[in-house]
């Protein structure tokens, strides 16, 4: 001590100085250094310690926020993340007013028992469905998701629209149930639980076809076939049929990479990739 | 510090991957609070750390440079951003006293006389409290060696001094720790 002391009262240089860059840039002390440098060094490697700082996990919050705002358009990661909610909310919505306007077609079955196997049947059918397309098109930009927006909107409003008139087993509800139906079959998920999927059955027996897939099979997707000529007044410019057999050519993929995935557990992509 | 690794994680954060760019917050926030904590005393460093950080992400995507070039950036970010140097003379006796006193509540178990509480345990927030006891320009040069892990070269270019003065500086201020340590009789 008495010499590293010395040295910092006479200031000039020190033999040491070598063990102080040496500590300085994290190199390990020599043992035979001054024992006040050994002090000296416990101290510095206490301030390099990292402490965990719940205020600093609230820091990467606000981090990661400005990244996203800055690198929102060009961040595939992050628009993995954001699609799922945004389809589940818009399939949901669609999916909801297709199994209405079904079990009103159907005849006798309350809306409101309906109601009740909405989320289920939903939540089935947005996973499933979700969890393909994003791996199916992982370079789609979100101009894309805006564009799947107006035509699910679109059919949203052309399926609650018919639902007046109450339309059959082979209207747009009928369509609506068969893409649900199918996903949730893929899945093995207990469909015959729910009761607008045994509506979808009963419907099949009703129309003579063997089972709901040979049912399905027959069903034409809404707005294909002309009988919705009546709703073109309520669609958005940019709803034409390029549109539409753009997202049946979508459907189609993403119904094949479900069944072709080489992933595991890719039919419950949906909801593992959610934080 | 990243390493070997860095080139390919600051490319794939320049590209919008987002674990990679918390690769790079998580690798230099902790230090970059704490070079805060050291030079500005102020009770919000997290605070002065986020705004850093916003600043940081705007010009990620024109960065270049290796990983030392880096960690000085943002540390030369940190530092324009929250640190003025007549501001920060003034907050430093109050900001100290304050930290003391809370240190000094009986409801606390930490002792309230920092060499104590190194002597006992020789924790991060005691550490930076001895290093508040340098000077300015020593406790700044030894945090940004120490804990932001830059270079003399580095430190001489942030703090606008020339190497030879920041080594001094350094050396200094560590004899200088060693003398607090000595002083209140701590032998570690």
């Amino acid at each position: 001590m008495a010499n590293f002391l010395r040295s910092l009262s006479v200031g000039r240089p020190y033999q040491g100085d070598d063990h102080l860059e040496a500590m300085l840039s994290g190199q390990p002390l020599p043992e035979n250094a001054d024992a006040e440098l050994h002090g000296v060094n416990e101290l510095l490697t206490a301030l390099r310690a990292a402490p965990v700082d719940p205020v600093e996990r609230s820091g990467q919050a606000r981090a990661l926020d400005a990244y996203r705002q800055t690198f929102a358009t060009s961040d595939p990661a992050h628009q993995r993340r954001r699609r799922p909610a945004m389809l589940s909310t818009l399939l949901g919505a669609k999916l909801g007013a297709a199994l209405a306007a079904g079990v009103v077609g159907f005849g006798g079955v309350a809306v409101a028992a309906a109601a009740g196997v909405l989320p289920d049947a939903a939540q089935d059918f947005a996973h499933h469905t979700v969890g393909v397309v994003p791996a199916a098109h992982p370079d789609k930009s979100a101009k894309d998701v805006k564009t799947t927006e107006t035509t699910e909107t679109t059919e949203t409003a052309e399926t609650t629209k018919a639902t007046p008139v109450g339309p059959d087993a082979t209207g747009p509800a009928a369509f609506g149930l068969c893409t649900a139906w199918s996903h949730a079959k893929d899945s093995g998920n207990a469909a015959e639980k729910s009761i607008a999927f045994r509506n979808l059955a009963t419907a099949a027996t009703a129309a003579g076809a063997n089972d709901v897939t040979a049912y399905c099979a027959t069903v034409v997707k809404p707005g294909e076939n002309g009988t919705n000529t009546a709703n073109t007044a309520t669609k958005p410019d940019k709803a034409d049929k390029a549109d539409k057999a753009d997202k049946a050519d979508k459907a189609d993929k993403a119904d094949k990479a479900d069944k072709a995935s080489p992933l595991p557990g890719a039919g419950t992509a949906g909801t593992s990739h959610r934080p | 510090m990243i390493g070997e690794e860095f080139a390919s994680v600051l490319a794939r954060a320049q590209r919008g991957d987002e674990a990679a760019f918390a690769s790079l917050w998580l690798d230099v926030n902790p230090a970059l609070v704490k070079y805060l904590r050291v030079v500005t005393h102020e009770v919000d460093d997290e605070d002065v750390a986020a705004e850093t950080w916003v600043t940081v992400v705007r010009g990620l995507a024109r960065f270049r440079g290796d990983e030392m070039a880096w960690r000085a950036w943002v540390f030369t970010t940190a530092r324009r951003r929250g640190i003025d140097e007549g501001r920060r003379r003034t907050r430093r006796r109050t900001a100290l006293a304050s930290h003391v006193a809370e240190l000094a509540d009986p409801g606390r178990l930490v002792p309230p006389d920092p060499a104590q509480v190194v002597l006992e345990s020789m924790d991060t927030q005691a550490a930076l409290m001895l290093v508040t006891q340098l000077s300015p320009l020593q406790a700044e040069v030894i945090a940004l060696r120490v804990i932001a892990g830059l270079d003399v070269e580095a430190v001489a270019r942030l703090v606008g001094r020339s190497p030879g003065a920041v080594r001094v500086t350094a050396h200094r201020g560590l004899r200088r720790l060693a003398q607090i340590l000595a002083r209140q009789g701590v032998t570690l």
